[in-house]
């Protein structure tokens, strides 16, 4: 997971893409220790524990949970992770792409 | 006895002698009785569940210790859990009728969803709901079903959770097996499904979940939550996270301690990642 990530957030630094972490392991101080000690570099919400709000709203039961949103706002993918996450994601930014001539 | 494997017979030596080697008396020598019959079930089935712990144990410690792939593989093929499957079925048929057997009947639907394609753990399910309907056990047998999909099939889950939900006269029992096949109708583990059917799961999950709060709203649902809560986080799941809808928008700290929204990520492809690092 996590090496992967790094990779596709560095890959593609320059493209209308963000990946937004839910992390529930502690307050900021924690998950800044987290982020630090994982070379993690993208945003990271703070949901404090597994029964945080967003966690809660979202109804999240299992760990890591994915959605991919599609720059409409659209949830397109859920669950998937690693090579099908990326997938998903280069599917999406194509649809951003302007039309070919 | 015929029920008596060499398995069991091994099994019953290695917990038991040092009981009896403590209590051994004249009376006892010659007991025709299989000498195992002296313990309640209670005892029998806490026995053997120490026995699978321990086989654990000894396996997780040799995986952690095999250091090739070709080690761990072969550490992996001697996993202990099938081989308690008939240990844990002769121990229900012995102990027939009993709390603790429906526990054991319970056991080998751990431990047998892959063993057999299933079949153990299914004949385990027809015994459950036929000899053990009253069995306060039951609310565990419900909750672990819900991933029990992909092994089992759906079908083998939510036939065994309907009749749960129409037959257990327990209360606690009938909440626990509507609340996990609702569970299974929204997500549809273990199957693929068309579209048409997974809506249709859908509007039946709805209705259970209502239905749920309407009869057990104010109960425990676990983690310290009641059912009507468990029941409006999951409604708004099936009304709000599906794919093609808009993903409700957020507002959250990061770690930095500045405030964002999802909806500020407009125009960008976002993925979201619920994570924790453990």
């Amino acid at each position: 997971m996590l090496p992967h990530e790094r990779e596709l957030v560095e890959r593609l630094k320059d493209q209308p893409f963000a990946l937004i972490g839910i992390n529930s392991d502690g307050e900021a101080e924690k998950v800044k220790e987290i982020l630090a000690k994982n070379e993690i570099t993208w945003r990271n919400a703070v949901d404090v524990s597994t029964d945080g709000p967003l966690a809660t709203q979202w109804n999240v039961s299992g760990w890591p949970t994915i959605y991919v949103i599609d720059a409409q706002g659209v949830i397109r993918y859920r669950d998937v992770r690693d090579k099908p996450m990326e997938d998903a994601v280069m599917v999406l930014l194509a649809e951003l792409a302007p039309p070919a001539k | 006895m015929s029920r008596s494997s060499p398995r069991l017979g091994r099994a019953w030596l290695a917990v038991t002698v040092p009981l009896v080697l403590a209590t051994a008396s004249p009376a006892q020598e010659g007991d025709p009785a299989a000498p195992q019959e002296q313990f309640t079930p209670e005892a029998r089935l806490e026995a053997l569940v120490e026995r699978l712990n321990a086989a654990r144990q000894e396996y997780y410690r040799a995986y952690d210790e095999a250091k090739t792939d070709e080690e761990k593989d072969a550490v992996f093929a001697k996993e202990p859990s099938a081989a308690f499957v008939p240990e844990f079925r002769a121990l229900a048929d012995s102990i027939a009728g009993t709390e603790p057997a429906a526990q054991a009947w319970i056991w080998v639907v751990r431990l047998s969803q892959r063993v057999d394609g299933g079949a153990p753990a299914k004949e385990a399910l027809g015994m459950l709901t036929s000899r053990y309907i009253d069995s306060p056990a039951l609310g565990d047998l419900a909750r672990e079903l819900e991933y029990a999909g992909y092994s089992l099939g759906l079908d083998a889950c939510e036939g065994t959770l309907r009749t749960v939900i129409e037959k257990s006269p327990l209360r606690a029992v009938q909440a626990r097996a509507q609340y996990t096949l609702a569970r299974i109708l929204m997500r549809g583990r273990g199957r693929q499904l068309s579209e048409e059917a997974a809506l249709e799961r859908r509007a039946e999950a709805k209705r259970l979940f209502a239905d749920l709060a309407g009869r057990f709203g104010a109960e425990d649902a676990g983690r310290g939550r009641t059912y009507a809560a468990q029941a409006e986080r999951n409604l708004f799941e099936i009304d709000r996270l599906q794919i093609g809808m808009v993903a409700p928008d957020f507002e959250c700290t990061d770690a930095d301690g500045v405030k964002f929204k999802l909806s500020d990520y407009r125009g960008k492809v976002v993925v979201v990642d619920f994570w924790g690092d453990w």
